[in-house]
């Protein structure tokens, strides 16, 4: 480094460069400006209404493209004596140290590159701010800076590449590939990582491009500008020391690079084989993954490696017959070949049956964890809100609530840790590796039949107190959750399932449609706004309160409390209150409110009757008021039903439950509410399930009512006629 | 002024220079003769800091000059084939040149254009090739090096304008004592203008010294006899060359004249006489014994 630091600009050659690439400038700048100001103009007049913010960041992808490509193309001019003999006897010969040369050079390339940019971005940027309202003016020279880091950044491989080379062909086609290999070997990462090792999480945020792709990283930074994480100062200031660094790097391999080597294709006998090697096996791995991936198995054979073979075989003998500038070395090429693949295979094979040597069976013990994050997309609405509700996902971009459990308590991790084995478990039962989708016959300890197709994520993240994390993302059968059920008297579950309660701050959102509703949805009464939290706060404590088995068995229904939150998008959520819930009772009454309702109009209402051995879901769970699409059954199968007179209800009323899960098939109250209900359901009816103390009660309505059957669509049709 | 120490160096498996000692004088212009491949380019290359000695050093007036810009100041070196910047002009190269070497005279460069027709704003990689050889000399004498390395940088050059430009260098010889290597197939070229000479073969320099005591030391004869002599005649010599027709010899002898000529007439031959040697055949001759080209 301290070579570096001692070279010298030689100003009167970096000035005679300028000079002699004044026609190149001029020429990109022409190009540049064409493809951004004049861009953004052209679509002004044509359109003559007003200034379209998209187009500039149109032409600012575009400027940036020129720019890469111009920082692929200034080097190989300004370095070209590299790449003659006769011009490095002159270079060589020159009254200046290698170093001053090359710091010279390397200078010149970096004016030479940034002249253009900075001229027509400075002119663009201009022109944005003057045109767009509100456009922040600290960014766009943000921006700046980060892109004169990212030039370098891109530039210096360039340069390495080139001393390694003897001709600009070769120059140019091994820059590409190692700007292409970062590329490649993250896709190369996460498709091996999904398509071989159960279990596998790639990390979030393309964070290995981030530190290892200059070119993706400077189209992130100029337009992923919500990024948290890390900071952009942060990466331009890694991507600087990498630029140094790599400058001196260069240096080095300048002082000993070999004049008498220039024209050969490459100075430096072990960069061929090195990049050639490392490109091959990524692209290997990436091509093997994506075939088995195609597959749905996990282990390679004759389909999957038939053309990423072949593939890799003319991609390999291409690069070989172009480094030997004929097929003299074919036999010796086709040998390496044998052997690179061989390797590939020999590792992919032993990663893949070793489980990526423990990688898949690795779960934590209780003891080594600090924290557990989980984050499950539960269809029945026990243990986590939907994700797939729209107003929720909207609800969720506003107010940062990720629906993901944050779990402390030694207990809650070791459920979280026997769900995990139990993934496992059940993925070796069904011998993952060779047909990760085709799981017949789940079993699983819900007393209803959860469907092999029903997948949820389940995603993991462990946080040992070591310091180190241990992530997993699995797309499992829902019912093999069944243990995460334990976790529903905790904070977190509530936070999870209430986002629209928890919220830190209530000042930026506006709460409307704050109400009461009965049990049958017949009336509804508003509720003072101002005791919003009054009720939140009574609410929570009630479901805290409660055991595992109150929450599963639920208790006498008093009503619903709905609200809507809206902020930029808006969250509708109802509450199931039972009369367990005393703080909420109480909290109603305390609000004036009835609540024991009288129904007197005369509305028919149909109980929906289990088969003999009934293992649909429809007859267990129930969560029609909190969003819930609910646990798919085959609806197409025939439902035996009785009609039922308000009368009749009116005695049922004491065993609906929602909200629950029951351990036996008892019976369903399906109806169409009276009252309009802003939530977002699968269908505009209710099902209300019933506790098995309603049994005998059935049982006399049975003996009093026909008994009829009906498909699952023609009740729905029956029920809103 | 310049001295390489026990230089040896290899280009990946090929020995190219072992072990040479070599030493050139303030002043003097040293012709460097040998076969194809023999080194000569790589000597150059070396004392002019293009390329560095694997083993040994190279040194212009007791200091390296493998990167060193305050010795290389001072070495100008013109390749075979001379480089030149892309679409550039004489007048391009003279200010790229003019960056590196502060001591660019440039009425020596008017003087030198008048001298030769060359096109000033023509592109110089459109030049014939002996127009591109004149482009590189002008410029480079024009740069006033204290060494000027010229490797087969005559060839190409008609009569005249070779003729002017060994005018040119002699002046500067004369006037500021320039130091000259010239490496050159052309003997006669080197003949005309260098008083020192080298000769590299088998990776080493083999013979070197002034031209004038080199051609002392080898001696042309045509020596005739009435009888046919004895199988072991001149044994007693050191012989280069031999030729026979019929009683008629015509050898190239190394040493001293006098005793040659007098163990020559020891033999009692009717015909004695000395024939003009020129370097360049001394140059073959001795090749020839070292075993280059005799099979043909």
């Amino acid at each position: 480094m301290e070579n570096l630091f001692k070279a010298k600009i030689n100003l009167k050659y970096l000035r005679f460069l300028l000079k002699r690439n004044t026609r190149l400038m001029i020429l990109v700048s022409v190009l540049m400006f064409a493809l951004y100001p004049l861009l953004v103009f052209t679509q002004y007049v044509l359109y003559n209404t007003q200034y379209d913010e998209r187009v500039f960041t149109v032409g600012q992808v575009l400027l940036l493209l020129i720019l890469v490509a111009t920082i692929f193309i200034v080097p190989m001019t300004m370095f070209s004596y590299l790449n003659s003999k006769r011009n490095l006897d002159v270079y060589h010969a020159l009254p200046i140290t290698r170093k001053d040369l090359y710091l010279s050079t390397l200078i010149s390339s970096v004016i030479v590159i940034l002249i253009p940019f900075t001229l027509i971005y400075t002119l663009g940027s201009i022109y944005y701010v003057s045109v767009i309202p509100n456009v922040d003016v600290m960014l766009e020279v943000k921006q700046y800076i980060y892109t004169v880091a990212l030039t370098l950044a891109i530039l210096l491989p360039i340069i390495f590449a080139m001393m390694n080379t003897g001709t600009t062909v070769d120059g140019l086609l091994y820059s590409a590939m190692v700007h292409v290999l970062p590329a490649i070997g993250y896709g190369a990462y996460v498709l091996y990582g999904e398509a071989t090792l159960l279990g596998f999480r790639a990390g979030t945020d393309q964070l290995f491009l981030i530190f290892s792709s200059p070119i993706f990283t400077i189209f992130d930074l100029n337009f992923n500008l919500t990024r948290a994480y890390p900071n952009l100062w942060l990466i331009t200031i890694y991507w600087l020391i990498f630029a140094l660094i790599a400058t001196w790097g260069v240096l080095q391999l300048y002082k000993f690079r070999k004049s008498e080597k220039a024209e050969d294709p490459f100075t430096n006998k072990w960069f061929f084989p090195i990049i050639t090697t490392v490109f091959t096996i990524v692209f290997q791995i990436f091509l093997f993954s994506t075939f088995v991936a195609f597959t749905s198995g996990r282990l390679l054979d004759f389909r999957t490696l038939l053309f990423p073979v072949t593939f890799t075989f003319v991609g390999y003998m291409v690069l070989d017959v172009i480094a030997n500038r004929g097929f003299r070395h074919f036999l010796k090429g086709v040998l390496n070949f044998i052997i690179i693949t061989a390797i590939t295979l020999a590792s992919f094979t032993l990663s893949t049956n070793t489980g990526g040597l423990g990688y898949v069976n690795n779960v934590p013990d209780r003891n080594d964890v600090k924290e557990v994050s989980v984050f499950l997309t539960d269809p029945t609405g026990l243990i986590s809100t939907s994700p797939y509700s729209y107003s929720y996902q909207l609800f969720r971009e506003y107010t940062g609530h990720d629906g993901i459990l944050r779990l402390t308590d030694p207990d809650h991790i070791q459920t979280i840790i026997d769900t995990h084995q139990n993934i496992l478990d059940q993925y070796k039962k069904y011998d993952y590796n060779k047909n990760i989708w085709n799981l017949t016959n789940v079993a699983t300890e819900y007393p209803f039949d959860v469907p092999s197709y029903l997948d949820s994520a389940f995603e993991v993240r462990y946080t040992l107190k070591n310091g180190a994390t241990l992530n997993r993302r699995y797309n499992i059968n829902f019912g093999w959750t069944y243990d995460m059920l334990r976790l529903i008297p905790t904070e977190a579950v509530f936070n999870n399932k209430f986002p629209s309660l928890i919220l830190n701050s209530y000042e930026d959102f506006r709460i409307s449609d704050f109400k009461f509703a009965d049990p049958m949805m017949t009336q509804s009464s508003v509720l003072a706004g101002g005791s919003f939290d009054a009720f939140r706060q009574a609410y929570k404590l009630d479901y805290l309160d409660k055991s595992l088995a109150q929450h599963l068995e639920g208790d006498t229904l008093v009503g619903y409390v709905h609200m809507t939150i809206c902020n930029q998008g808006c969250l509708s959520q109802s509450f199931v209150v039972e009369a367990s819930d005393t703080r909420t009772v109480a909290y109603l009454k305390s609000q004036g409110k009835n609540i024991e309702f009288e129904y007197v109009e005369d509305q028919e209402f149909i109980l929906v009757l289990p088969d003999a051995n009934e293992r649909r879901s429809f007859f267990f769970i129930s969560n029609n008021t909190v969003q819930q699409p609910g646990v798919r059954d085959d609806v197409d199968q025939n439902f035996t039903y009785i009609r039922i007179d308000q009368q009749q209800l009116n005695q049922l009323l004491p065993y609906l439950r929602t909200d629950g899960l029951l351990t036996k098939a008892t019976g369903v109250i399906a109806f169409a509410p009276k009252i309009e209900w802003g939530v977002e359901r699968m269908s505009p009816n209710v099902f209300l399930m019933l506790a098995p103390e309603a049994q005998s009660l059935i049982d006399q309505f049975k003996s009093e009512k026909p008994i009829q059957r009906i498909n699952y669509y023609d009740l729905m049709y029956q029920l809103l006629n | 002024m310049i001295n390489l120490t026990n230089v040896s160096k290899r280009f990946e498996s090929t020995h190219v220079l072992d072990q040479v000692d070599w030493h050139i004088k303030k002043g003097s212009v040293f012709g460097l003769v040998g076969p194809n491949g023999a080194g000569k380019s790589t000597i150059l290359r070396l004392i002019s800091g293009v390329i560095t000695p694997d083993e040994g050093e190279v040194l212009l007036d007791g200091s390296p000059i493998y990167d060193n810009p305050e010795n290389k100041k001072r070495i100008l070196f013109l390749a075979d084939e001379p480089f030149y910047l892309h679409q550039a002009t004489i007048h391009e190269m003279k200010e790229f040149y003019r960056i590196f070497y502060t001591s660019f005279d440039h009425e020596m460069y008017d003087k030198l254009l008048k001298n030769f027709p060359i096109p000033q704003n023509k592109k110089i990689n459109d030049f014939s090739k002996g127009m591109k050889r004149q482009v590189g000399l002008i410029l480079a004498l024009s740069l006033k090096p204290d060494v000027l390395l010229l490797d087969e940088s005559f060839d190409g050059l008609d009569p005249v304008m070779r003729m002017t430009l060994k005018r040119f260098i002699a002046n500067e010889m004369a006037s500021r004592e320039m130091t000259v290597v010239i490496s050159s197939h052309n003997l006669r070229e080197l003949e005309d203008i260098c008083d020192q000479i080298a000769l590299i073969d088998n990776k080493k320099i083999v013979m070197s010294g002034d031209v004038d005591s080199i051609k002392e030391e080898f001696h042309k004869y045509q020596i005739g006899f009435s009888e046919p002599p004895k199988a072991d005649a001149f044994d007693e010599l050191t012989i280069m060359h031999r030729e026979q027709i019929g009683n008629v010899y015509t050898l190239v002898v190394k040493g001293d004249a006098s005793v040659i000529k007098q163990t020559l007439q020891g033999y009692g031959p009717v015909l004695l006489t000395e024939l003009p040697l020129n370097l360049e055949e001394i140059f073959v001759y001795e090749m020839e014994a070292r075993g280059y080209g005799k099979s043909i």
